[in-house]
């Protein structure tokens, strides 16, 4: 007797389970007018994306007719890789990824480019002196696969004279760079000054050496526009309302950073500490592509012919393809 | 002549507290001897707090951020159960089916067993790339690392069942259903409860690795912001809110196991 009834008590509670699966937290959304945009960063929200949260929050995109979410991603593959299987339509992060997704036959393309030099740079604590590439010579490093400046160093080296065979190079897990550097374990670690510095800073509060990588012949196309190449074919006006707005966005991120910062901290769930969004917001308007006489994000075919020279010699791109799949300005007219 | 049973009254709660105690006492001393230490260790060596925080910094962490660690607690145990609930659902009759047909098992056996050789962490990747950034990757991962040993402990429960057993409730005139259902299916359940004891945990981690290929919420997206700002507090109470979670899964699981077979926990208890 008791095992039938217990044998129902089970069953009853798979029903639940199962109940519970087929159910599901209904979200209602809301009718509205507006075409409905998301755009997914490469990642976390962080001081880098607030020009965006500034079009957002301003109503600059609804002005536009644009209902835009902004949402948050796991690394640049994975972004384009969504992009080109369909599944999402806009991106936003470095173009250097891009590039690669293109040359690998992916149908997206980069519609609008806000950073020409990537304010990426080498750092090293105080006492360890880094002027210029000569000092990375005896040098220990982090470096990981995938990593930029993993991909970088060699080409880097090139240009600077660096004989790259007296660096001494660690490989290691992504995660791990920034622990190795902390405990030592390392000299030097590649970092974006619009990222990883200011909180580097904050948290250790010691003030390190920076050697910025573009003021030594490296530069490297970053944040930016992905569109997926149907969608542009078929919404070229979302995309130009897009870049209207992000472009008012990033002219009032330039001329007040801290309100920006201010901006972008209230959107944040996870609570980031204010004067580290500051200082990633300065980095970034700092290296924006505002060029005189174009709009903002405007992109010339001679960065992107220099890029691919560069990714050509690196081995991060295999094969060379028509420059004018990998950018266009259309949406920018 | 009967003798009559000693009578044995319930024991008071003051001896309840004390009997738990003394049998809990030594775990419960060796972990709060840890934490001692670990404070007092990462106090006197100066160790700063982004490399190893203490534990009073890692609980006052969770206290301050509360509402946003539950919140996310919340995302990831949302996963975990519906992927958990999938791997019963699919794994239990996939798991008769087995037991009952010899051509599914010779089909069904080598996919699954290579599925399960492959680890969840490669898969994640593709799934994120098929089905997006929503809640389904994370409930399919955690379906596919908790679902195979729910299965092997299924048809090892009801392989379990001795022939006599069958071969007496058939003479007495029991269809296969009813064998089903009154031999092989209790007979298996302690062995059932064996594998979603394991699944459960298995869950867990399925549904962070999940979260480490792609998410918007949960505990395993908590821990990669708190990893890239340097916030090593809040990546140990991720950690403790997720051991915690995890405990507290389990011991449901264990629960209705003892409400579904008591029969059974009378068993093991005598033995020991």
């Amino acid at each position: 007797m008791n095992v039938t009834r217990r044998g129902f008590f089970l069953s009853g509670l798979l029903a639940a389970v199962a109940l519970s699966v087929a159910s599901g937290p209904a979200t209602a959304q809301a009718v509205a007018a507006k075409e409905k945009v998301q755009v997914r960063f490469t990642w976390k929200l962080k001081g880098e994306y607030a020009p965006l949260f500034v079009a957002l929050d301003k109503g600059y995109f609804a002005a536009e007719g644009l209902d835009v979410t902004l949402a948050e991603g796991q690394g640049a593959q994975t972004v384009l890789r969504l992009i080109a299987a369909g599944t999402e339509n806009i991106g936003y992060g470095p173009a250097v990824a891009a590039a690669q997704a293109v040359s690998q036959g992916m149908p997206v393309t980069v519609a609008a480019l806000y950073q020409t030099k990537a304010p990426m740079g080498v750092i090293s604590f105080p006492d360890v002196p880094l002027t210029g590439p000569k000092d990375l010579e005896g040098k220990r490093i982090g470096i990981s696969v995938g990593e930029t400046f993993t991909d970088m160093l060699e080409p880097f080296t090139k240009i600077n004279n660096v004989d790259l065979s007296k660096i001494t190079r660690i490989q290691m897990d992504n995660s791990a760079r920034t622990s190795q550097f902390l405990s030592r374990n390392v000299d030097v670690m590649s970092v974006y000054l619009s990222n990883e510095l200011p909180v580097l800073e904050k948290k250790t509060g010691v003030k390190f050496n920076v050697m910025r990588v573009s003021n030594h012949g490296l530069n490297l196309l970053g944040a930016s526009y992905y569109v997926s190449s149907e969608f542009a074919k078929q919404k070229p006006e979302v995309l130009r309302k897009l870049l209207k707005a992000t472009a008012k966005g990033y002219q009032d991120a330039m001329k007040d950073p801290k309100g920006a910062a201010q901006i972008m901290g209230k959107h944040m769930r996870v609570k980031e500490d204010p004067a580290v969004l500051v200082a990633q917001v300065r980095a970034t308007v700092e290296s924006t592509n505002a060029p005189a006489g174009k709009p903002v994000g405007w992109q010339e075919e001679a960065q992107w012919k220099n890029q691919l020279n560069l990714l050509m010699t690196t081995g991060a791109i295999k094969e060379r393809k028509d420059l004018k799949l990998y950018y266009t300005n259309e949406f920018l007219k | 002549m009967s003798t009559a049973a000693p009578i044995t009254l319930p024991p008071s709660a003051g001896t309840r507290a004390w009997a738990w105690l003394t049998d809990q006492g030594a775990a419960i001393g060796i972990i709060v001897l840890i934490f001692v230490l670990w404070e007092v260790l990462t106090r006197a060596l100066s160790v700063p707090v982004y490399i190893l925080p203490t534990p009073s910094v890692i609980f006052v962490k969770i206290y301050t951020d509360l509402g946003l660690l539950m919140e996310n607690t919340w995302a990831t145990a949302q996963e975990v159960l519906l992927g958990f609930g999938l791997s019963v659902v699919v794994g239990i009759p996939l798991a008769v089916a087995i037991v009952y047909s010899r051509l599914f098992e010779r089909v069904a056996f080598p996919l699954m067993v290579s599925l399960q050789t492959v680890p969840k962490v490669a898969l994640a990747p593709i799934l994120v790339m098929w089905f997006g950034y929503g809640i389904l990757p994370k409930v399919l991962v955690a379906f596919l690392i908790s679902f195979f040993p729910i299965v092997m402990n299924t048809v090892i429960g009801m392989r379990s069942t001795e022939k006599e057993m069958i071969y007496l409730v058939q003479s007495m005139g029991a269809g296969d259903l009813q064998t089903f259902v009154k031999v092989r299916l209790p007979k298996a359940l302690p062995s059932i409860f064996g594998g979603l004891k394991v699944g459960i945990g298995q869950a867990v981690i399925g549904a962070v690795v999940g979260e480490f290929i792609a998410a918007e919420k949960g505990l395993g997206y908590l821990q990669l912001i708190a990893q890239v700002r340097l916030d090593t507090p809040l990546l140990f109470a991720s950690v403790v809110l997720l051991s915690l979670m995890g405990v507290l899964l389990f011991n449901i699981v264990a629960w209705v196991e003892r409400l579904v077979i008591p029969w059974h926990r009378q068993i093991t208890e005598q033995t020991e």
